[in-house]
């Protein structure tokens, strides 16, 4: 039996315009710190190696800082590890996998493979790279490798990076990964496992048990269905069996997507509770839709709980305007807070502004939550 | 509220007083300093402090040097109570309060002070109660009406607190606006403008990022491409372009060497031609030689054949030179006979002119000296002559003198005429004189005469005063004319018309000598003329010399000048004719001089085309001798025979060239050529450009700039939200606060509307004119009047226009309050306002009905239209 590790997608370098402040600085050094942690689990689990299918920087030019970190967080591991190159970080002229400060200053445990000749990192096991040499591959590129290698004795595995066209749905792109000819490659060459990178959602590809997808080993977007781990792969000593796939968490960040529905205050305060609730804020990421009717009251409630909540997330996503929201000017509402006169006749005219579908509307909503705001301090 | 009594005793001067308040207007009167103000000052008092209090104005209420408690005792009535209060300050202390009405009841000290203002806060608006309290001079400044109670009238229920409330509002909205907006309504550059600049600059670097990685893309791709196309293009170059080359040059090496050949034979047939053409001229330059030879044999005897008859014309001019030569000598003898001749002539008429001038200037000469002496003899005469022209006229004006003085005495004297009747001596004067019988004597009497008749009688005539004085200028006009003879130097008028006759014949002569000596002299001066004299003198004497005078004695000058006139022409006749014999001799030399010089270069031509035969001959000679004529001969047709063989040659190996087809090969050599060092440029560019871009890309790579643009993009993100918000933040300000100031405004108008309606409603009346205006401000102070166009603040109103609109304004404030209202106190106002304005004033108090108007007056009659009657202060 052999056992490896296989992780992906480490997109190293990524920036997040919703991470504000030093959430920014702590996405990218998890992003490094869970290299570690994938480093310890080799060798708790004992593998004998590590493949890397494709992106591990976000881009073929990553700033110079984020090159120095993950070569010190490569150092980490002890045990073989073979990085192959994706469509964010190919190994296209000038690249970083291909430049001297990285290559030159990589430990020894780790090689960039860079061609499809088989690597050896274990007794008994070929490791067959298929890496992106070019940021537009013009035809599938990791099945023709597939296709290319002869059954041997040894246990055989190809690592390689891109989209299936059974799970993007993409079927004209020309660097798309035909599930079936993948399939039957693997099957032809006697293949024990096909190691795939680009999703980031961990993903076991089609019926045969031997394709996978590790997914990012931190997430990315609240898109992502099962991100944040690393695979422990056991292969046994006959093709006959199938591989044995062990999905272990390895990432500390969770992106959350939420949709309020809401019909009246207490959902206000139940979504709220439920988001203070929340433990790792610092490390979640929500993004909250809102949707339902709400009055002005509510609607300036609920502005003042997020911005209130932002800085304690790693993220509070929201749509700068609630499009889906009906905010209702509700003129009991209103008169329920007793202003002065003047004050009271200016309310007025600008809830008929905001009734209405003039182009001040929305600044008059805006205003008429400022006025209600400024009452209620006055009245303090 | 009103009062309805008041009663005070020991209040400062007023020792008792009483008044009863019981119309609306009350109008009370008393002179000056006694204690009008005291009495609003002590009803204030009463309502406002406590009997024991021992304030500087409570002990100011004790009347001097007196020791004695000072009264005030006030009935009151309200809306809610009626009531009396009695306080006595300073000594003997008390408070009372009795309430009538709803309730009757009676408290006394602190308590029923305590009850007093309990009773009377929840209905007094004490703000308009100083408000509408005139004192003297107060109604100079805009009295602010601003109080509860007229908040209430003017329509705005419990605006006071809402005020507040409002402006804290507004007061948020302002410190939030002015974070985002200038106080003049410009967008702040911090935060909104720095923001803006800040998504500005970011997106210009997100765009140079993306230029940069799209120019690395391109870098990219265009490096693949050249690492593709390299091997493709050194297989190329290293196959089929090397292999064309080496092919195209093994053809052109075979065609080089048959170009060898060719040259080789050329330059053979070109040996052979050249010895070839050198026999034929060789043989050419021995015939030409012998023919050269040939022509100048012939020339020279030609030349010996034409050289005899040109000596014989020569000879022939020569001859008629010498003849032309002698004819010219002659002629030149005869034309100087002919000069000597006119010279003679020329002498000789010479001589006699200069006889003749002598002559000439000798006679005038003698001539000038006679004029001089009569000129001189002349001048002495007139010398001698006293009389000048002057004092002739002097005489002769004198004369006249006299004879009009005679001629008037003559005509206005006394006349007496005797006329004899016998022979009678008559004594007159000193004379006597004697009558015939009818004899008469006449005599003109200017003076008395005594004409004595004999002895018979003597008769005196006595003229007239007038004759005697026409005598005496007689007398007068005699002596002067006997004065200027006697300065003239003559003895009477006859005399003197003599002498002036002499001195104008002296002075004729005198002009005449000048006019004589001008014509002689002709410009010159006696000297002069006598010098031209001697120099005609000395002339004729030269001339002479050169004549013989005897021949010339009987001829006369016409005949001398047609001497000279023939000679010359003779003279000239002979100088023509020399003239042309020169010209002709000339000719002759000219024609001999040519022929000459014609015949010695024939001759020399001839000797040189002579020394010319003996060199060619010579040089034949010599040539013969070195290689005979049939020798060339042979040379030249051996040399003709070695041409034809290598031009044989030649054409063999053009034949074999031809074959070959030069053209062909040298185009294939040249495209081999060409596209082999094509491909060896493409090669070598290509890597160039592949270094390059490795360089560049290395260069970019270690750069960052994915992951820059990412950081950008996102930051770019973040601005560009909070941009948005910001700026939807701006909006709603923007629109709170405006819709704030608009309705503030509004309300505040609609607030002041029904004072500044009463106020002016009464203006109206004062300033008889529906044309007038007043604005108030949010204190409800007048702050501008306007009449028809004039529009005045409050300040540059005249006083009695301020003190006025004060009185109008306080009634207005009175009349709105009704029934919560508080009594108008006007104490000694309206001092600046003029009769007419005071009494439609008054007029409008006094129809203030339902107010309490108390009236404090020095001057009752100025509030007679009021209709009140005034109330006396001492009388109470």
């Amino acid at each position: 039996m052999v056992r490896f590790l296989h992780t992906a997608d480490w997109q190293l370098g990524m920036t997040r315009h919703y991470l504000r402040g030093e959430a920014q600085g702590r996405f990218a050094q998890d992003r490094l710190d869970v290299i570690v942690r994938m480093a310890d689990l080799a060798r708790d689990r004992e593998c004998a190696f590590v493949v890397v299918a494709g992106d591990v920087f976000d881009t073929t030019h990553p700033d110079r800082r984020t090159v120095d970190r993950a070569l010190d967080a490569l150092r980490a591991f002890t045990v073989p590890v073979l990085l192959v190159a994706g469509n964010h970080d190919a190994l296209v002229p000038g690249a970083v996998l291909r430049a001297p400060t990285f290559t030159q200053r990589l430990p020894d445990t780790v090689e960039i493979v860079a061609d499809d000749v088989p690597r050896h990192p274990a007794d008994g096991v070929e490791v067959v790279g298929a890496p992106w040499r070019s940021k537009r591959p013009i035809g599938d590129p990791v099945t023709p490798v597939c296709a290319a290698v002869t059954p041997t004795a040894a246990r055989r595995i190809v690592v390689g990076h891109g989209g299936v066209d059974d799970l993007s749905g993409d079927f004209d792109d020309p660097a798309i990964i035909r599930l079936a000819d993948l399939e039957a490659a693997v099957d032809a060459s006697g293949i024990d496992y096909v190691a795939l990178g680009d999703r980031h959602s961990t993903t076991d590809v089609g019926r045969t048990g031997r394709i996978w997808y590790a997914g990012a080993p931190e997430p990315t977007s609240e898109r992502e269905v099962d991100a944040g781990n690393a695979l422990v792969v056991d292969l046994a000593d006959s093709r006959d069996t199938p591989p044995t796939v062990d999905v272990v968490p390895v990432g500390r960040w969770r992106f959350v997507e939420q949709l309020w529905d809401l019909a009246g205050a207490a959902d206000l305060t139940r979504h709220f509770a439920a988001l203070d609730a929340r433990d790792a804020k610092a490390r979640t990421v929500v993004k909250i839709a809102v949707t339902g009717v709400v009055t002005l009251e509510q609607a300036s409630a609920l502005d003042d709980g997020l911005d209130a909540r932002a800085d304690a997330f790693g993220a509070l996503q929201r749509p700068e305007r609630h499009r889906d929201l009906t905010i209702v000017v509700d003129e009991d509402e209103l008169r329920g807070h007793p202003l002065p006169a003047y004050v009271a006749t200016a309310r007025d005219r600008l809830v008929a502004t905001a009734q209405g579908t003039g182009p001040d509307a929305e600044a008059a909503r805006d205003a008429l939550g400022l006025l209600l705001r400024y009452a209620r301090e006055a009245r303090r | 509220m009103r009062i309805r009594r008041v009663r005070l005793e020991h209040v400062r001067a007023i020792e008792t007083c009483e008044l009863d308040f019981t119309g609306d207007v009350t109008v009370v009167h008393a002179p000056n300093e006694r204690g009008k103000s005291t009495v609003i000052d002590a009803i204030r008092l009463a309502l406002t402090t406590k009997a024991t209090s021992k304030s500087a104005v409570v002990r100011g209420l004790t009347p001097a040097g007196a020791d004695v408690g000072s009264l005030v005792e006030l009935e009151l009535e309200t809306a809610a109570v009626h009531l009396t209060v009695r306080k006595r300050y300073n000594r003997d202390v008390e408070t009372v309060l009795t309430v009538h009405a709803p309730q009757a009841a009676t408290v006394t000290g602190d308590e029923a002070h305590d009850r007093l203002r309990e009773l009377l806060d929840g209905d007094v608006d004490w703000t308009l109660f100083d408000a509408l309290w005139l004192p003297q001079g107060r109604a100079l400044d805009a009295v602010g009406l601003a109080s509860d109670t007229l908040a209430r009238q003017l329509g705005d229920g419990g605006a006071v607190d809402d005020a507040a409330h409002g402006d804290d509002v507004l007061a948020r909205v302002e410190v939030a606006y002015l974070t985002l907006f200038t106080p003049t309504g410009r967008r702040r550059k911090d935060p909104l403008g720095d923001l803006d600049a800040h998504v500005a600059t970011l997106r210009e670097r997100r765009d140079e990022l993306d230029a940069q990685l799209a120019e690395l893309d391109e870098d990219i791709a265009t490096l693949a491409e050249l690492e593709r196309s390299l091997p493709a293009l050194q297989a190329e170059f290293d196959g089929p372009l090397r292999e064309a080359l080496e092919v195209a040059t093994a053809a052109a090496d075979t065609l080089g060497q048959l170009d060898e050949r060719r040259r080789a034979c050329v330059a053979e047939l070109e040996a052979a031609d050249e010895r070839c053409k050198a026999g034929t001229e060789a043989v050419e330059a021995r015939r030409a030689a012998i023919d050269e030879l040939a022509r100048l044999r012939t020339r020279i005897e030609e030349r010996d054949a034409d050289l005899v008859p040109a000596q014989e014309r020569l000879d022939e001019l020569e001859g008629a030179l010498t003849k032309a030569d002698d004819e010219l000598r002659s002629l030149g003898d005869e034309l100087e006979a002919r000069r000597e001749a006119q010279r003679r002539a020329e002498d000789a008429l010479a001589w006699y002119d200069a006889l003749q001038r002598h002559a000439q200037l000798d006679h005038r000469q003698r001539q000038v000296t006679r004029i001089v002496e009569d000129a001189r003899q002349a001048a002495a005469a007139l010398d001698a002559i006293v009389a000048d022209e002057d004092m002739i006229a002097a005489i002769r004006a004198a004369a006249r003198d006299l004879d009009r003085a005679e001629l008037q005495r003559d005509a206005a004297a006394p006349t007496l005429d005797v006329r004899a009747r016998r022979a009678v001596d008559l004594g007159v004067e000193d004379e006597t004189v004697a009558l015939e019988p009818d004899g008469a004597f006449t005599r003109h009497v200017s003076e008395p005469l005594t004409v004595r008749i004999g002895d018979v009688a003597d008769i005196t005539v006595r003229p007239a005063a007038g004759d005697r004085d026409a005598q005496r200028r007689v007398e007068d006009a005699r002596r002067a004319l006997a004065e200027a003879c006697a300065q003239a130097g003559v003895a009477d008028v006859d005399e003197a018309d003599r002498v002036d006759a002499e001195r104008r014949q002296h002075l004729a002569v005198l002009r005449a000598r000048d006019d004589a000596l001008a014509s002689l002299l002709d410009g010159a001066t006696p000297a002069e003329l006598a010098a031209a004299s001697d120099e005609a003198a000395a002339e004729a004497a030269r001339a002479a010399a050169r004549v013989d005078g005897d021949e010339l004695a009987d001829r006369d000058r016409s005949m001398l000048v047609d001497d000279v006139e023939r000679a010359r022409a003779a003279t000239e006749a002979a100088a023509e004719a020399h003239e042309r014999a020169q010209q002709q001799r000339d000719e002759h030399a000219a024609a001999v001089a040519a022929w000459q010089e014609q015949h010695a270069n024939a001759q020399a031509e001839q000797d040189r085309d002579r020394d010319e035969e003996a060199r060619r001959r010579r040089a034949l000679d010599d040539a013969r001798e070195a290689v005979s004529d049939a020798t060339l001969d042979e040379r030249r047709a051996a040399a003709r025979e070695a041409a034809d063989r290598a031009q044989a040659a030649l054409d063999a190996v053009d034949a074999e060239r031809a074959e070959l087809d030069a053209e062909r090969v040298q185009l294939e050599v040249t495209t081999a050529r060409n596209a082999h060092e094509t491909a060896r440029r493409q090669l070598a560019d290509a890597r160039e450009r592949r270094a390059r871009l490795d360089a560049k890309l290395d260069a970019l790579g270690s750069q960052g700039l994915g992951e820059q643009r990412g950081h950008v993009r996102a930051e770019l993100e973040r601005a560009e939200i909070d941009l948005r918000r910001l700026t939807q933040r701006a909006d709603a300000l923007e629109l709170l606060r405006g819709a704030l100031l608009a309705a503030r405004e509004e309300a505040t108008r609609t607030y002041l509307a029904p004072l500044r309606d009463a106020i002016v409603q009464l203006a109206r009346l004062l300033f008889d004119t529906d044309d007038v205006d007043v604005e108030l401000d949010e204190d409800l102070r007048i702050v501008r009047r306007t009449i028809g166009t004039a529009r005045l603040e409050w300040d540059q109103l005249s006083a009695g226009a301020r003190e006025q609109l004060a009185i109008l304004s306080g009634l207005a404030a009175a009349r709105l309050a009704g029934a919560d209202g508080v009594p108008f106190i006007l104490d000694d106002a309206l001092g600046y306002t003029d009769p007419a304005r005071m009494e439609r004033i008054s007029a409008l108090i006094g129809q203030s009905t339902g107010v309490q108007v108390i009236v404090l007056t020095c001057v009752p009659e100025r509030f007679r239209a009021t209709g009140v009657v005034p109330t006396p202060l001492d009388a109470a």
